[in-house]
């Protein structure tokens, strides 16, 4: 799959074949972190953090991928890292702290990395919220605005007598995950 | 809806734009003007993006071959054993130098002739599809000289994974391979475990320039091989070499663009010119990939669609297993549901015509053994059975095909969990309880995929057998024993109706006869006969008599009771005459079309029961004995209500008069009022009757429903069962 492609597929559908083409970055990203003090979890992790934010930036209309996704991808992933090791309290290497000059990895600021990860953080809130819901509410949820399934074929997955009974619970789910939310922020603030 | 429910609602048709104009207008309004919306707005905003980012999150992890790939380790345990493996590749051997393979396909069915050759190239722009590969347990070999490991280094670009052994690792090399290393699995050269770090080398040539680049051939003998790559292996500690430990076992899958099943496993030789040959070729194993049991289908071919065209919701999952499984324990329960109402007291005929035809063209050939237990469906069918053979798209192909078969070939997949599908095939293929199409063309196709199988510990087997015999007759045995229950309940249910149209035949023939009497007696005063001789029953109709008088006499008596016509004859011996009087009269309740029932009832004076009058448009005719003196009672039902009217003594003629509402526990003390003790009992029971009827109509129409879908179950899936009786159980 060639970069054009890639990029093409994802703005459509994040298909896996065309993420799958993404993970190819990994090795590159999993010795970057190890040598920099992390573990291939750590990678993976960081990994798919700079996955997600790559695929909804291609899918917000405006967005212009200046680098080749790869690029990008390790980019993310250096700036991700760096952050994490100062969320840890953890010295950051030479290499995360002097950004490289060549184009092919480009410089993490002019990716507007700052605002994006302050929004992002906002949003694995919310996937935390989501992520302590019972696993029922959440597949519902999944299911519902993300699956591309029909009611009718949501209600008979999760084995709903009917459909309204389905949206309902839909509505009680997103209300037990706005409450939970609602907490965590408070437990933040205080 | 909840207040709060209906908020989230409206919240969300603003977020997704689905307002009208003037509705999101007023909405972003109320929004500037309230803070607390707006917090909530901004939640759920917030709420949204997280389920968007879960979603893409669980595509991404899906996707990542890494995760995939360690979360396949934790299946692959069980067997395996290796060495250090010196060097290794995949051939493709030309098919006709393949010697007897140990795998599973009998002699009898070719290999496919023509399979392409098989390219072991890979490129970076390769995505590896996530079902193909091979998987290969690393062959048990000796350790090979300390002289070739350098000149494979010098040759093949190394790759170095600095591993611990205390740990599970899976490492994945540039050309793809994965390697899945459990904790603790190397040896010194003494035998002992070795602990802490270790070096894990890897050189691989996946495709044909690395290969040539590395010198290495492609022979086997004398016979050339078609290479799906070749890789070696080393693990080192301190300097020095390591073994696997035999009882451990190193995995190792190795990317292929197409799976090709004849694809086996060399060690490999140098010889003394330098050159490799390749020996010892060994099947590849080829894990199938599990998949959600409950995804699956296991219902026999088309029973979906004909749950569908009978006008039932066969996406309601709970409905289509309850329907299904409740045929489990067929033969047991094959006789419970008949018809017992005299309401719909018909026999309901089988369609033999209909048998075969909606389970497959017959030309696949006769069934040796009964339709497959719903039960034993059910006992598979389950978290049980999740992660084995059984929870495979690949199962669930040959699963229409075992409902053709018969439950011993489901015996048969579900009893070798531990083997390749594509043995189970072939066991099926040569099975002597299949035939035709099957056993021809179906099975023996199946077989020729070379399914693999998914790995199976020995006492998990023994103990999925084992839950397999149990839970089949359990279930067997509790469906059987709720639906017989169930029925009945049911029939006792229907007995009512029975009793209740015994009780009215008695009614009326007591009435008949106690009236028949009364004109008798009354016909003899007239004649003069003071004692009224014995009346002949109509079982004495068939006998002559000698004298002819009374037997003239009672039968006009009889006929006129019968026909309530008035009796107006001379007796020819006495020229005495006799008369009987039946008078015309008519009921007629005011708006009786406004009732959903109504009844006319007349209590006759000098007979123990009472008469329930039929009704013409309304009107309610009889005729009046004039030797009685007749009560009437009258109640109507108008939804649950009911309506009464009663009036003594009434005469012939004409009567018109309305109902009046009453509630249930007066109507009864007023039927206790009437008539003399049997007419009342009668009422009361007649009423209680009529309102039990009443509740009880969804119950019938519900059965109707359900005996209704089992006929059409019966016939389109369990034909042979219900005839034939299931073969003996295990």
């Amino acid at each position: 799959m060639t970069d054009q492609s890639i990029v093409e597929s994802i703005r459509s559908d994040p298909n896996s074949r065309a993420l799958s083409a993404l993970y190819k970055q990994f090795p590159m990203v999993r010795s970057l972190i190890r040598r920099n003090g992390g573990t291939t979890k750590d990678a993976e992790d960081v990994f798919q953090e700079a996955l997600i934010i790559l695929v909804k930036k291609l899918r917000t209309e405006n967005f212009q991928l200046t680098a080749q996704p790869g690029s990008y991808l390790f980019s993310v992933s250096r700036y991700l890292w760096k952050d994490e090791l100062r969320r840890r309290n953890r010295q950051v290497p030479q290499e995360l702290l002097t950004e490289s000059n060549d184009t092919e990895h480009p410089e993490t600021e002019t990716l507007g990395l700052k605002d994006l990860l302050e929004e992002e953080s906002r949003i694995k809130l919310a996937e935390q919220a989501l992520s302590e819901l019972k696993d029922r509410c959440r597949e519902l949820l999944l299911l519902f605005y993300h699956s591309g399934l029909r009611l009718k074929d949501i209600a008979a997955r999760m084995g709903y007598s009917s459909e309204n009974t389905a949206k309902n619970q839909k509505y009680k789910c997103l209300e037990a995950a706005k409450n939970r939310l609602r907490e965590l922020k408070q437990t933040l603030q205080s | 809806m909840r207040t709060e429910l209906e908020l989230i609602q409206k919240i969300e048709a603003w977020l997704d734009g689905s307002m009208s104009a003037e509705e999101q207008r007023l909405f972003e309004e109320n929004m500037l003007r309230d803070a607390h919306l707006l917090g909530e707005v901004r939640l759920q905003q917030e709420i949204m993006n997280g389920i968007e980012n879960a979603a893409l999150r669980q595509k991404i992890q899906q996707t990542g071959r890494l995760r995939r790939r360690r979360r396949n380790l934790r299946n692959w345990g069980g067997a395996g054993l290796a060495v250090i493996l010196l060097t290794a590749a995949i051939f493709l051997i030309a098919k006709q130098h393949v010697p007897a393979t140990p795998t599973s396909a009998p002699p009898n069915i070719p290999a496919k002739s023509q399979a392409p050759i098989y390219s072991g190239a890979t490129t970076h722009d390769t995505i590896i599809p996530t079902n193909t590969g091979f998987t290969l347990s690393i062959p048990n070999t000796q350790p090979d000289s300390n002289e070739q490991r350098v000149r494979t280094k010098n040759t093949i670009p190394l790759q170095s994974f600095h591993i611990n052994t205390n740990a599970d690792t899976v490492i994945e090399t540039k050309g793809g391979i994965i390697l899945s290393i459990p904790a603790s699995s190397f040896l010194d050269s003494s035998g002992q475990p070795v602990t802490g770090p270790i070096d894990f080398v890897i050189h691989e040539a996946l495709d044909p320039a690395s290969i040539i680049k590395a010198g290495l051939s492609t022979r086997s003998g004398d016979q050339l091989l078609e290479t799906g790559g070749m890789f070696y292996v080393d693990a080192v500690q301190d300097g020095r070499t390591l073994k696997i430990d035999p009882s451990r076992s190193i995995y190792a899958q190795v990317p292929a663009n197409q799976y090709q099943p004849d694809m086996q496993l060399f060690t490999g030789r140098r010889l003394a010119d330098g050159t490799i040959d390749w020996q010892d070729p060994r099947p590849l194993e080829h894990y199938l990939n599990t998949v959600d049991i409950h995804q699956l289908n296991f219902y026999p071919p088309h029973y979906l669609d004909s749950v569908r065209s009978w006008g039932y919701n066969a996406d309601d999952r709970q409905f289509t297993d309850s329907l299904y499984f409740s045929f489990a324990g067929l033969s047991s329960q094959a006789a419970a549901p008949v018809r017992s109402s005299p309401v719909a007291a018909q026999p309901r005929p089988v369609d033999y015509t209909q048998r075969d035809t909606i389970i497959l063209d017959s030309s696949i050939g006769p069934r040796y053994d009964c339709d497959i237990d719903p039960a034993r469906i059910k006992a598979i069918w389950n978290d049980s059975f999740r992660n084995t053979l059984l929870a495979t798209r690949e199962f669930e192909q040959r699963m229409t095909y075992i409902h053709m078969a018969g439950p011993k070939i489901l015996d048969l997949y579900v009893q070798n969990l531990d083997k390749n599908l594509s043995t189970i095939d072939s066991m099926t293929a040569a099975s002597p309880y299949i035939s035709g199409q099957l056993k021809g063309e179906i099975f023996p196709s199946f077989a020729r995929r070379r399914d693999g199988k998914v790995p199976l510990g020995i006492q998990q087997l023994q103990k999925l057998n084992i839950y397999y015999i149990q839970k089949t007759q359990a279930f067997a045995t509790a469906v059987a024993r709720t639906q017989k229950e169930f029925w009945d309940h049911e029939a006792l249910l229907d007995k009512k109706y029975t009793d209740h149209t015994i009780d009215s035949i008695e009614r009326t023939s007591r009435n008949f006869q106690q009236e028949l009497d009364i004109n008798f007696r009354e016909a003899c005063r007239q004649l003069g006969y003071t004692i009224a001789p014995a009346r002949p029953t109509p079982s004495v109709y068939q006998v002559k008599l000698p004298a002819t008088g009374w037997f003239n006499l009672d039968k006009y008596v009889r006929t006129a009771t019968e026909g309530r016509t008035t009796l107006n004859v001379t007796d020819p011996q006495t020229g005495k005459k006799t008369v009987i009087q039946y008078l015309p009269a008519s009921f007629h309740p005011a708006r009786w079309k406004d009732y959903d029932r109504l009844y006319v009832y007349l209590l006759p004076d000098r007979l123990s029961s009472y008469m329930r009058l039929t009704s013409a448009n309304g009107s309610y005719p009889e005729k009046l004995n004039v030797l009685l003196s007749y009560d009437l009672v009258c109640i109507g039902y108008k939804g649950g209500q009911a309506f009464f009217y009663s009036k003594p003594k009434v005469q012939a003629g004409d009567h018109s008069f309305g109902l009046q509402p009453i509630d249930s526990a007066t109507l009864d003390i007023q039927l206790k009022k009437w008539g003399n003790q049997s007419q009342s009992a009668g009422l009361l029971r007649e009423n209680a009757f009529d309102r039990w009827r009443q509740q009880d109509r969804p119950r019938l129409q519900r059965n109707e429903r359900l005996r209704d879908l089992r006929d059409k179950m019966e016939r389109a899936f369990f034909s042979k069962c219900l005839f034939w009786g299931e073969a003996e159980p295990q």
